[in-house]
């Protein structure tokens, strides 16, 4: 019998894109993903320049409402759901750090990158560092998304830390294991319908060289620190394409598979399986979408005050009840239903090993979490966007003729009813993963079945919650 | 064996789905329909006078004559489906706005007079109602709920969410049970 969730060379249908002549040219060019920053570098800059230079209101500063509402609602509605890490091969913050590296932004350059090239903590090498930076800039979200400054600040920050690590370590460690948003990126692009993958594992098992690893005159080594052979997860791969210039097999292509394959995925050869920092990557994200509904889109003004810092006593209890959901009360509760699934279930699989498989089934429901949180903000403040694309500076300049387009929300009695098909969709799929990972966890179907209930109820809980701040 | 049900996953498929959404769809009328019934045509109009106090970056509801306390427990307007609302607005720090989703109302309010907003609340549910005058950091934020009820629309729907996940465990626990 085969073990159900092994990869066993790709058992899902898949559409190789790069079969098509002309995309496999674009991908395997050298200015591939140097044109795919490019743009997104010229918004970085004027970002910055409004961040620091433009005026202070956040809703009228371009860098507030094109990173926070426009740039975020593209990433998590569309993105990532639809191409998963394809912000990472476009992103322009690890770029300045990257070119150093290579002494070239386009060229393979061959030789010694420039950098101390030490390699990365053995310790470090999962996503904690990341849960903890997501949740520093998540504690402070209040000031830094209503703040050009501290969006400024932020972005320096980042773009700053970026660039020193790439001297000191090697390769991308940043995008890797550092960056707070990097982090969820890669959860939920395990969701996508859209993968870098090997045609054939086993052409790589007898490709001695490994050009992929090595890099050769064609590409770089893997930024990202991957082996393509070996890799199952969207979460692992950068898509920055440079093993598919390197492969002289031509083995490397991008897919169109079905969604949320990785998160089926249970073992497989080079992987060390589902592991507690990605399930609490699932927690915090789950939680923050809900917590983020509740102060930006409920009434109630002492938690905007707090979370805004205008009492310290106040944000220290608003941090206090953040950090705690985050950490500690729904991967509690949520340990107290796959408690209840192993007791209902009788099953021998020790509790946490359930508890960290189990809580993958919470990847879907998380996006859609966020995708609802998004449209309950998006529609009605987009418009913020309009009279900055003729004045992003806030000189009074009105290129396009737009300068004083008012506020204007869309629809906004309808976002209810958009949001509620993607928290159905959410609990739906949830509740079906559920059941695929008890299924490859507990002896039998029966069991499965058993041990789903607590499991389901609790997804129908956070689904009611989410309802209740937004209908109710 | 159950060929039928072995060799013809797409049949099925479809039987599942009719189920999920049929019992959705029955989730999610039901209560509509049967509190719709309930509501007696013709009620004598009542109306509701509610004093809104805005201050960044929320809304004090207060009934007229209750003295104002700074951390409200949410700006939070509850009136019943079909009352005429009568809001008076005050500002009490700065001048914000009152955008009211779903019924085009956009007034602002100075500090130190008073804005008179009427309407009638002709659909059960949650509306938000938001700043529309730039206040401070948090502007975009500052909102408050007119809660119209009966809130069908969230009655409804959280019984749909329940329906939807029976339905779905549903599959599991008995279409499944030769697989
Ligand atoms: S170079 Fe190509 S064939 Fe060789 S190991 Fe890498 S991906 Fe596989
Ligand atoms: S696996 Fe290939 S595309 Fe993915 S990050 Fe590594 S080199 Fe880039
Ligand atoms: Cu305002």
């Amino acid at each position: 019998m085969v073990v159900r969730g092994m990869a066993r060379a790709f058992v899902y249908p898949r559409l190789e894109l790069t079969r098509w002549s002309p995309l496999r040219r674009l991908v395997k060019h050298r200015a591939f993903q140097f044109m795919l920053i490019l743009p997104n570098l010229a918004v970085f800059v004027l970002v910055l320049a409004a961040a620091f230079l433009g005026t202070p209101v956040g809703n009228r500063n371009f860098a507030i409402i094109f990173v926070w509402i426009v740039w975020w609602a593209a990433l998590i509605v569309l993105l990532i759901p639809l191409a998963g890490r394809i912000w990472c091969a476009m992103c322009p913050i690890p770029a300045p750090g990257e070119w150093l590296q290579r002494l070239a932004i386009v060229a393979r350059r061959p030789g010694r990158p420039f950098t101390l090239g030490l390699s990365w903590p053995r310790a470090l090498r999962n996503i904690w560092l990341q849960n903890g930076t997501f949740l520093a800039v998540a504690l402070f979200s209040a000031i830094i998304l209503t703040r050009p400054l501290a969006t400024g600040i932020v972005l320096t920050l980042f773009i700053g830390l970026a660039l020193l690590l790439s001297l000191l370590f090697e390769r991308r460690v940043f995008c890797r294991y550092v960056c707070p948003v990097g982090g969820f990126i890669g959860l939920y692009a395990m969701v996508a319908p859209l993968e870098l993958r090997v045609k054939d594992p086993q052409v790589c098992v007898t490709h001695k060289e490994k050009d992929c690893l090595r890099g050769n005159a064609k590409g770089y080594p893997c930024p990202w620190m991957a082996y393509p052979g070996n890799l199952w997860r969207n979460i692992d791969c950068g898509l920055c394409t440079e093993c598919l210039k390197a492969c002289p097999k031509e083995n490397v292509g991008i897919f169109l598979r079905p969604f949320g394959q990785d998160l089926l995925l249970a073992r497989a050869p080079g992987w060390k399986g589902r592991s507690l920092d990605e399930a609490y990557k699932a927690f915090i994200m789950l939680s923050c979408a809900l917590i983020y509904s509740a102060v930006y889109t409920g009434p109630w003004g002492f938690l905007k005050e707090w979370a805004n810092l205008s009492d310290p006593a106040g944000f220290a209890l608003y941090a206090a009840g953040f950090l705690g959901l985050n950490l500690i009360g729904l991967p509690g509760v949520f340990l107290i239903a796959v408690a209840l699934a192993r007791w209902i279930a009788r099953a021998e699989i020790p509790l946490r090993r359930l508890f960290v498989e189990l809580a993958y089934a919470l990847v879907p429901l998380g996006l859609t979490g966020w995708i609802a949180f998004t449209l309950s903000f998006v529609l009605v403040n987009i418009s913020y966007a309009i009279p900055l694309l003729s004045d992003p500076l806030g000189r009074g300049w009105d290129l396009l003729g737009t300068a004083s387009h008012p506020w204007t929300p869309y629809m906004p009695e309808l976002v209810p009813l958009l949001q509620l098909p993607f928290l159905w969709l959410g609990l739906a799929v949830s509740i079906g993963l559920a059941f695929r990972i008890a299924q490859q966890n507990l002896e039998d179907a029966a069991k499965a079945r058993r041990a789903l209930l607590p499991i389901a109820s609790f997804m129908t809980l956070i689904v009611l919650l989410f309802q209740r701040l937004y209908l109710g | 064996m159950n060929t039928w049900g072995e060799r013809c996953p797409g049949v099925r498929m479809r039987g599942t789905w009719f189920l999920v959404s049929g019992i959705g769809l029955l989730g999610f009328i039901a209560p509509v329909v049967g509190l719709a019934l309930s509501l007696t045509p013709g009620r004598t109009p009542v109306v509701r006078e509610i004093e809104l106090l805005s201050q960044a970056f929320h809304y004090d509801p207060l009934q007229p004559g209750e003295a104002h306390t700074r951390h409200a427990l949410g700006g939070r307007i509850e009136v019943r489906w079909g009352e005429r609302v009568v809001l008076h607005l005050r500002a009490a720090d700065t001048a914000h706005g009152f955008y009211l989703d779903g019924y085009g109302i956009n007034r602002i309010v100075q500090p130190g007079e008073e804005v008179t907003i009427e309407f009638i609340a002709i659909r059960p549910g949650k509306f938000r109602f938001r700043c529309s005058e730039t206040c401070g950091p948090l502007h975009p934020f500052m909102i408050g709920e007119l809660v119209v009820t009966p809130n069908l629309p969230f009655y409804g729907s959280a019984l749909g969410t329940i329906f939807l996940a029976l339905a779905v465990v549903g599959r599991f626990w008995w279409l499944k049970r030769e697989a």
